[in-house]
């Protein structure tokens, strides 16, 4: 079977991971670095993805998109009091958000395709194998239709998505492999744009989820948002400088506010500077992590509530809990660690790195759907009530929240009427009373034959699978015949849809030639740097220094001109290192072929 | 598969059991594999939670027990370990783990559990379909009363203070029934499981039977009634 | 879903809530429960002369169980007994257009009818008798 990679597709960032010999690894890229930024720019010279997209964030802010994950699968409305604070612009087609971009308006699908289409193409380079299955890890709060979004947005990549799992039970599986936890554990995971708990159950190998609460609007986005509006009234009431209709600035004191959070985690306190428009010199102010935690507090105090009510629904009390772990970037700063540890009354556990955890535990899902881990297995849970809507605008459930998935709920429908012809069922899903305030997933219409009313018996089977994602059957009880049913998203792309986004990111990708070919030839330029760096190290010994000395410096010209833009400067220094290489390459061929004989009787050579 | 229900089944259930394999048609009865080819069987329809799980139709479960089965089924029909089959294992997979999962939700839970045995047991339920119980009806009308009067009093006032107690109080006391009723409950349970285990078939035990399924709904139901109250005495005092 | 105006006017402001007083001459009561969900309803009628004068109930549950009583109720206004009889849950069922998950409230506001209908009959019977 194919491999099959573990994805985090965060807000702020996005890490690919495999497994390899029974440990999960992230992929790194060129640089070194796990890390994908979830930034996603406009530039002339095309599309480009994380960190040489974050550069633009503030030399070309309406045309460089972040947090994007805060939109999935969410329309115009939902996001109305938090459009001022993004640079980009957005409008709405057929219930989905879409961002414009230049000329062009893209769904939020198709941002997180091409952040994906990046890890996908560095662990293509890294892995040297074509990689076409993936896992994706969501927040464990998300609805229906962000968990379709994300998968869309797999589709879209190229990705067949063979799972969408849940990012805080996705962390405990890495620590369940790492640390052989057992017991009753908590899982608080504070991520850029979300935050998610869930209570586990670790029995030999099964991992139980008993309950998971959230709130997928709730991240480090909303405390570096609380710090620069800080900053925002000091500076208009010390400059006399309004900076909020400047989308460069506005990403300048937001890209400050996240150093300075970052950076008090450790410090006690830190200067902060932020350079004036038109010459008027620069904001400063010292920023102590006093001030920053007096700040954030009810930020920090609203992660607390679905943590007690996780608890609740899960029937445990917080000494009932055994280990807490820590996921997400904003578990570095020492108030959330201090809030978490009084709830539980333990210390918790930190020991993989938060940013990493979560693609670990993918890659660890991702082998046990390969078939090469077989001991263990996670058993999720729907994060909300599942339910129809009834008389007055009322929700009924019919699955209701923390159940574990697979699940399924069948309901029966007649008609009132002679000859009726259909009846329309409205799903929803939420927590709330009145269907309003509720999540509408889907309308349909049930087609019913013409029948005297009450005569039609038409069993409708609501079926929530392993991900999270809800479809429905419906069958004739009289006749036995089953009935297709289309459902319409209310916040989803069409099927349809996304097969035109699939056809048309083949398309640009053709279309844009210079840059596929830009990124292939970067590929290439990193495929040949890492198995040069391996045989250099392999068989260092075995040539002359100076030859030695002209592969390092091909090498470091390859490295550089790979951060350029220019295809056909890579080509020529990846055929410049192909020729200082020659020798060791031949060297090592030798040496092998000789140590191979060595190893052999003289019959099996003649 | 455990057998030891098979004296309270009927013949008809056992026959529905007896089916052919999906891929090698050779017979399988019961068994969520096939003995020849090894592939997954749909759990039947006519199956029910109890014999799922390879219980015996009793009313006191072992909740280890339980779990350990839950976890050997989840290993068995999980949709992670179909990922490399045919879609029509993908899909017994996905069917039976939704079953297996709802099962063990019923059982795990007293009063679910004995829900779903008075509606199996009921042919013979229906018919002894208690009359409601009055006193307790007009009680639940009155404290709603009470409760209507508190939303709608000045909460801070002494009159809205003294109808806070006069809640509190009788929140105490429903709750309170309420446990004497989940006692008498458990007492119905451990009645039911030794008139099974003694499996006679003579009409006095079927009418003890029919004592116990009748009372243990009357039981459930007035239950049902107190909680729903409680329920809004709660959410209403807080 | 779209209801109609008049289903949502029941559900928010059912008519001929309250009591009388039971043992009032002509006045037949109707209890029922759910047991499934817990749902109590009293629904009584005052009688004269073979006809249904006045009917009032009392619901302590969900929306769908207030509007079936008060339904159920207006109704029974001016209605005979033997046209009462008649009332169905189907009726009730059509009229709010309650979905299958909701159908056990139409099912307990008949009962309710049934109940406070023989209750009344039962009274009368009982004053006949006792006057002979």
């Amino acid at each position: 079977m194919a491999r099959i990679v573990g994805i985090d597709l965060g807000t702020t960032n996005s890490l690919v991971a495999y497994m390899e010999n029974g440990r999960p690894r992230v992929i790194p890229g060129r640089n070194e670095r796990a890390i994908v930024p979830s930034v996603v720019a406009m530039t002339d010279n095309g599309l480009i993805v994380g960190d040489a997209a974050k550069e633009h964030l503030t030399r070309n802010p309406e045309r460089t998109v972040y947090s994007v994950k805060r939109f999935m699968g969410k329309g115009l409305a939902d996001v109305q009091g938090e459009l001022a604070y993004f640079p980009y612009s957005l409008t709405e087609q057929g219930g989905v958000i879409r961002i414009k971009l230049g000329e062009k308006t893209y769904s939020p699908p198709q941002i997180s395709a091409m952040i994906l289409k990046e890890l996908k193409q560095r662990a293509e380079a890294h892995l040297g194998e074509s990689i076409t299955k993936a896992v994706i890890t969501v927040p464990a709060y998300f609805n229906d239709s962000q968990r379709q979004a994300t998968k869309d947005a797999g589709m879209i990549a190229g990705l067949e998505v063979l799972r969408i799992i849940n990012e805080p039970t996705a962390a405990s599986l890495a620590y369940g492999l790492q640390e052989k936890t057992q017991g009753t554990i908590a899982v608080y995971d504070f991520g850029g744009g979300t935050f998610d708990i869930s209570i586990l159950k670790l029995k030999n190998g099964i991992f139980e989820v008993l309950a998971t609460n959230g709130d997928t609007h709730l991240g480090g986005d909303d405390i570096d948002r609380r710090i620069a509006d800080l900053f925002l009234t000091e500076i208009r009431s010390r400059h006399g400088v309004d900076l909020s209709s400047h989308p460069d600035h506005m990403q300048t004191i937001r890209l400050e506010a996240e150093r300075a959070k970052i950076g008090l985690s450790d410090a006690l306190k830190i200067q902060v500077s932020i350079e004036l428009p038109d010459n008027k010199g620069h904001f400063t102010r010292e920023l102590t992590r006093d001030q920053l935690e007096s700040l954030i507090m009810e930020i920090i105090e609203r992660t607390l509530t679905p943590c007690r009510m996780a608890l609740k629904d899960a029937g445990l009390s917080p000494d009932a809990i055994d280990e807490v772990v820590l996921v997400g970037g904003s578990t570095r700063m020492p108030i959330v660690r201090q809030r978490v540890q009084e709830l539980f009354g333990k210390t918790p556990h930190c020991e993989i790195n938060p940013d990493e955890v979560v693609a670990l535990g993918a890659a660890v899902q991702a082998d046990i759907l390969s078939g090469g881990t077989t001991d263990m297995l996670l058993l999720d849970v729907t994060p909300l009530s599942l339910g129809i809507e009834t008389m007055g605008g009322v929700m009924s459930s019919l699955i209701r929240r923390n159940t574990t998935i697979p699940a399924s709920a069948k309901e029966m429908f007649t008609t009132y009427v002679d000859g009726q012809t259909g009846v329309d069922i409205h799903i929803l899903q939420g927590e709330r009373e009145l269907a309003k305030d509720n999540r509408s997933l889907a309308k349909f219409r049930l087609k019913v034959p013409p029948l005297p009313a009450g005569v039609p018996r038409i069993e409708v089977t609501f079926l929530i699978d392993a991900n999270g994602i809800l479809s429905v059957k419906a069958s004739d009880m009289r006749t036995g015949l089953s009935q297709s049913i289309e459902v319409k998203p209310s916040y989803g792309l069409s099927d349809h849809e996304v097969e035109q986004m699939i056809e048309d990111s083949f398309k640009f990708a053709k279309d844009d030639v210079n840059a596929r070919k830009l990124i292939e030839t970067r590929l290439d330029a990193g495929a040949l740097i890492t198995t040069t760096e391996k045989s250099l190290g392999d068989g260092l010994h075995l040539i002359a220094e100076e030859d030695v000395a002209a592969i390092r410096a091909a090498l470091s010209a390859l490295a550089t001109a790979q951060e350029g833009n220019d295809p056909r400067a890579i080509r020529a220094r990846i055929a410049d290192l192909e020729q200082s290489a020659q020798r060791l390459t031949v060297a090592m061929l030798n040496d092998s072929l000789k140590r191979g004989l060595q190893g052999k009787k003289v019959s099996d050579i003649t | 598969m455990d057998h030891q229900h098979t004296h309270s089944s009927n013949p008809r259930e056992l026959q529905m059991a007896r089916s052919m394999c999906w891929h090698c048609q050779s017979e399988v009865s019961g068994e969520y594999f096939c003995d020849r080819c090894v592939k997954v069987q749909p759990v039947s329809k006519e199956t029910d939670y109890f014999t799922c799980f390879g219980f015996p139709r009793r009313l006191t479960i072992d909740p280890g027990k339980l779990e350990a089965k839950f976890y050997e089924l989840s290993r068995a029909f999980h949709p992670d370990f179909y990922q490399n089959k045919s879609e029509t294992e993908q899909s017994i997979s996905f069917g039976n783990a939704a079953t297996l999962n709802s099962a063990y939700r019923t059982l795990r839970d007293p009063i679910q559990r004995v829900e779903y045995l008075l509606d199996l047991e009921a042919g013979s339920v229906k018919e002894i379909r208690n009359s409601p119980p009055a006193d307790l009806f007009e009680e639940i009308l009155e404290l709603q009363d009470t409760l209507d009067e508190y939303r709608a009093s000045d909460r801070a006032s002494d009159a809205g203070q003294q109808l806070r107690t006069t809640l509190q109080a009788e929140q105490q006391t429903l709750e309170e029934r309420k446990r004497d009723m989940e006692t008498q409950l458990q007492q119905l349970f451990t009645d039911w499981d030794l008139l099974q285990d003694r499996g006679e078939a003579t009409s006095q035990a079927r009418s003890e039977r029919d004592r116990l399924l009748k009372q243990m709904r009357e039981t459930l139901s007035n239950r049902t009634y107190v909680k729903s109250i409680i329920n809004d005495l709660v959410a209403t005092i807080g | 879903m779209a209801y109609s105006d008049k289903v949502v006017d029941h559900f928010n402001n059912p008519r001929n809530m309250g009591s009388f007083k039971k043992d009032e001459e002509g006045v037949g009561t109707g209890m029922v429960g759910a047991p499934e969900c817990g749902d109590v309803m009293k629904l009584q009628i005052k009688v004269q002369n073979d006809m249904i004068v006045d009917a009032k109930f009392k619901t302590f549950g969900c929306g769908s169980a207030i509007a079936s009583s008060s339904l159920a109720t207006e109704w029974l206004k001016g209605k005979t007994i033997e046209e009462a009889q008649k009332i169905k849950n189907t009726d009730i069922v059509q009229e709010l257009n309650l979905p299958p998950v909701k159908i056990h409230c139409s099912v307990l506001a008949e009962d309710a009818i049934k109940a406070a209908l023989a209750d009344y009959q039962k009274k009368a019977d009982g004053t006949t008798s006792a006057a002979k």
